[in-house]
């Protein structure tokens, strides 16, 4: 028996830093989760001691960088031929495939339990599935399969204040799933206009993203649609009583903003296509951190007035 | 760059690959790495042991929370 050359070259030159491994955790993505979980967990009725709901709330961002280390491991070939993920740790050899997924297992494992120690296995199951769903339903089974990857997909990044409201409810109400599925009919068009920006990176890696496999008249108009339903989702908090008219003020004008970016993009030509579609992205980000914050500011405001 | 060398024993046992490419500063650029994984690692151990002890204690006074 002989060690493999790529095992003893993997012994002998692992660089990575402790760094890396932040990376692996695709901190980025990590700060929506905590916001949208932390706007989950305000807005649940009932009180959890301030340090536990802390806690619960860092388990829920392990979680989610759990899911991002997975994905770096999974899908290492991908990210090898993309230039937007090519200098990941995985894809750029400082951190091996099967040290990241190693990571990754044992963070998602160690977040479960957490969780369900500082608040309550409902919660945990919850983030088991947001786990599980992220893994196995978009990674390794739709990302590489279907244009529709990211719409299903998106679910697993809609969860995190349905986990947040469980861990200090013990339960799920129509209040967080309104707040997830906001962030569900967000998703499509968020990532669609990342992915016309880095449309020939998609097709070099064979990730079959809207623009990709689609017309750019067909993959606008979808865009377009999401937007319109985000926006009307926007209202729903309001419209259903669960939030007030500061909150109703600001979501239509954030809703009106996202649809004009969308319009615009709809309408550009080849030439303005990727100046409309990262404008339109930007957008989509601020969309979303603007709304929820709309969403704590409008409870703090009912609790003063 | 040269790769590293793997060998067996006379009986057939894998020998640990010899790093014969790294210079000093490779080696000690390595070795800081190396060194700054551990120290992390022990940070993340220490975290997690306090963080057990927390929770615990917390739970045990009963003040949890209460769910309505």
């Amino acid at each position: 028996m002989t060690i493999r050359d790529s095992e003893a070259a993997a012994i002998v030159l692992s660089e990575a830093s402790p760094n890396d491994f932040v990376e692996l955790l695709k901190p980025r993505v990590m700060s929506l989760v905590v916001f949208t979980a932390f706007v989950g967990m305000v807005l649940a009725p009932g009180s959890v001691h301030p340090v536990l709901a802390a806690i619960s709330l860092f388990a829920i961002a392990v979680g989610a960088g759990a899911s991002g280390a997975l994905n770096m491991g999974f899908d290492s070939d991908i990210d090898s031929v993309m230039s937007r993920t090519a200098l990941r740790p995985v894809p750029s050899g400082r951190v091996s495939r099967d040290a990241a997924l190693s990571f990754g297992g044992m963070l998602a494992l160690g977040s479960v339990v957490v969780l369900g120690m500082a608040s309550n296995w409902t919660a945990a199951a919850l983030l088991t599935v947001t786990i599980g769903f992220y893994i196995g339903i978009y990674t390794l089974w739709l990302k590489r399969r279907t244009p529709q990857n990211i719409v299903i997909g998106g679910a697993a990044g809609a969860l995190p204040p349905v986990v947040a409201w469980a861990a200090v409810t013990g339960s799920v109400a129509l209040e967080p799933i309104i707040l997830f599925v906001i962030i569900f009919l967000w998703t499509p068009a968020h990532f669609w206009a990342l992915a016309i920006l880095k449309r020939d990176d998609y097709a070099r890696a064979g990730v079959p993203m809207l623009p990709v496999v689609a017309s750019k008249a067909a993959t606008r108009a979808q865009i377009l649609l999401y937007a319109v339903l985000t926006a009307i989702s926007g209202i729903l908090p309001t419209v259903l009583g669960y939030a007030g008219l500061f909150y109703a003020v600001v979501a239509v004008g954030l809703g009106a903003w996202l649809v004009q970016r969308a319009l615009i993009l709809r309408k550009s030509d080849d030439a303005s296509e990727r100046g409309d579609a990262g404008r339109l992205f930007g957008v989509s980000i601020v969309y979303l951190f603007a709304l929820f914050g709309a969403l704590l500011a409008d409870r703090a405001l009912m609790v003063m007035l | 760059m040269a790769g590293p060398t793997t060998n067996e024993t006379e009986t057939g046992e894998p020998i640990a690959p010899q790093p014969d490419f790294l210079s000093a500063e490779a080696s000690a650029q390595v070795g800081r790495r190396r060194r700054s994984r551990s120290i992390a690692i022990a940070l993340v151990l220490i975290g997690m042991v306090v963080l057990f002890y927390v929770i615990t204690i917390i739970q045990l006074g009963g003040s949890g929370g209460t769910h309505t």
